[in-house]
């Protein structure tokens, strides 16, 4: 496939790469929106980008930057910042890169799962969710002053909500969604339950329907070794994952009625309409329902 | 006329009953529609769309829970009739009526499972040929060719203990509204047939070295050039008969790609050409050699 037109998904900013993945001298090809591109760091231990056709750098790619340890790239005009997240670097959290899954779907499919409550007892049975309580409560979604999605008040009992748990507990969640591809979970952190784990994920779409997926957690937790925290995460991940994979259409249809949601859905309504007034046809599918 | 009839109204076999037992969940394709086929605790049979209306997940990744098919993503439980019956977020909730599973006509007979992807045109599976006789599986088996292919490669190669056993020298005949093809040389005869403007399935009748035997071979049409064949014996047969059969279809699988290129193929299709001519229908016996004016003629 090649480079996207669509000018909402190409003017938006992309994690490409955490920062410590990139060998000082050695070239990193990856793919961002249907374009092949390569990362290589300079003397100075910053990176370059430049997009590829036929196996060589055809153009230097103009927006590209370093923030929280991730390599960012726009292939298009930014039209907004790299998104804040203030936590990262102010608090007492631990801040742990967790890696890059590939994932053979569409970005807003990935967004859409990991904002879900009501997938976790059958999905994450006996961690993030149990068969004995699988009710999701009413939750408020709102669209901020800046434009980012958010749902509040939400809550779940988890059985084991983190690496850190001794215990099943309720849980507080809050979801954040600044751009479509990009979320943040705020959740009771269990080791401090006065405060919150932060656990963000970036979508690299590489293609509309294949995904490199980037994350990282900043959590009140010091008791584990990141081989443990990393465990933990590649197992509740590998779940979500074996679900996204037989989710068809792969891109995230827009239009309702296509797939029937429900009270526990309003996140996802809300998000689908998000994008759908954001005008991204990248990942999308934008087709009405067949009549019956 | 064709021997492949492709279509919404028939009956095309799924899979072997024995295959499905009570509570299993499995994966099918048909016509290139993804189809989840499952059997609940009391062994009601179920062929719906593989697809949960709620967010579009793979119901044949679901298990059953009694009379229900369980959505392995969110836990939505859909009864027979394809109705969500219950949502698991909302235990007190009615789910809506939109929240209904796709459902198709399906029903079990002659030992296996049918579907029919739109209204079928009969109550049962139209497979006179097969009438009166018990369908004992053998094996069921994927093959990388269209229905009518594979349909016209049954009839040109019957499967036969031996690998260079089949005699030479078909012969083409219709018999009603059956096409047979008769193989016949100094080790024995083979009689090949195929019920015309149908669901591709294909009896042979085997007599090589004095033992005669009958198989039959249900088509499914699985994609554009995809098919299953399910092979089976008329009635019962020895076990050593069950596994040469398996062993030929194996061999016959291999062969796929050379024997798409027989020479036969063409031969048996413009018979089958020469039949949608209506004036064709008639008393007709051709040879079929390879030779270059040995192409079947119409019956004067």
């Amino acid at each position: 496939m090649a480079k996207t037109t669509d000018p909402v998904a190409l003017n938006n900013w992309y994690v490409v790469a955490a920062l410590s993945n990139l060998a000082a001298g050695q070239t990193h090809r990856t793919r961002l929106l249907g374009q092949d591109i390569s990362l290589r760091t300079g003397a100075d231990g910053s990176p370059n980008c430049a997009e590829i056709e036929a196996g060589q750098p055809v153009r230097e790619v103009e927006h590209i930057a370093v923030r929280y340890d991730f390599v960012w790239v726009c292939l298009g005009r930014p039209t907004q910042d790299i998104i804040d997240i203030p936590e990262i670097g102010d608090s007492g959290r631990r801040y742990i890169q967790r890696g890059r899954i590939g994932v053979a779907t569409s970005g807003p499919r990935i967004i859409e799962n990991f904002f879900d409550l009501s997938h976790f007892s059958f999905v994450h049975t006996g961690t993030l969710g149990g068969l004995n309580v699988t009710e999701v409560p009413p939750y408020a979604v709102d669209v901020r002053e800046n434009g980012e999605l958010w749902a509040t008040e939400c809550r779940f009992f988890q059985p084991k909500a983190s690496s850190a748990s001794d215990e099943g507990a309720e849980i507080a969640y809050q979801y954040r969604v600044p751009r479509p591809f990009i979320a943040l979970i705020y959740k009771t952190s269990p080791s401090r339950p006065t405060d919150n784990d932060i656990i963000g994920l970036f979508i690299q779409p590489r293609d509309e329907t294949d995904c490199i997926v980037h994350s990282f957690g900043l959590m009140w937790n010091w008791k584990n070794s990141d081989a443990e925290m990393l465990h933990f995460f590649h197992e509740v991940f590998a779940q979500d994952r074996s679900v996204l994979i037989h989710q068809l259409p792969k891109k995230l249809p827009l239009m309702p009625r296509r797939e029937i949601p429900t009270h526990s859905d309003a996140l996802s309504i809300a998000y689908r309409r998000w994008l759908d007034k954001s005008g991204l046809q990248f990942g999308v599918d934008r087709e009405f329902a067949k009549s019956a | 006329m064709s021997i492949s009839a492709v279509n919404l109204w028939s009956w095309y076999p799924i899979v072997a009953s024995r295959d499905l037992q009570t509570g299993a969940v499995m994966p099918a394709m048909l016509h290139g529609e993804r189809v989840v086929v499952w059997r609940s605790r009391e062994g009601r049979l179920g062929v719906w769309n593989d697809r949960c209306p709620h967010r579009s997940m793979s119901l044949s990744l679901g298990s059953t829970l009694g009379e229900m098919l369980v959505c392995p993503y969110h836990g939505w439980e859909f009864g027979s009739d394809g109705n969500c019956r219950r949502i698991p977020a909302h235990p007190a909730t009615t789910p809506s009526r939109a929240a209904r599973a796709r459902v198709y006509p399906a029903i079990e007979a002659s030992n296996y499972v049918w579907a029919c992807l739109g209204e079928p045109a009969s109550a049962q599976p139209e497979c006179g040929l097969v009438a009166g006789s018990a369908l004992s599986p053998i094996r069921s088996m994927h093959v990388c060719a269209d229905a009518e292919t594979v349909a016209l490669i049954l009839l040109a190669h019957p499967l036969t203990a031996t690998a260079g056993q089949t005699p030479a020298a078909p012969a083409c005949q219709l018999e009603g509204d059956m096409l047979a093809v008769t193989h016949a040389g100094e080790s024995g005869s083979a009689i090949c047939r195929a019920q015309l403007g149908l669901p591709p399935i294909i009896v042979c009748k085997l007599d090589i070295a004095g033992e005669p035997l009958s198989y039959a071979g249900l088509i499914q049409p699985t994609g554009e050039n995809t098919a299953v064949v399910h092979l089976a014996l008329l009635g019962e047969g020895a076990q050593a008969a069950r596994l040469a059969l398996n062993r030929a279809l194996s061999r016959l699988r291999d062969r796929m790609p050379v024997l798409a290129q027989s020479v036969l193929l063409p031969e048996l299709r413009d018979v089958l050409a020469d039949l949608r001519q209506p004036a064709a229908i008639s008393v007709m016996s051709k040879g079929l050699d390879h030779g270059e004016n040995n192409r079947p003629s119409r019956a004067q």
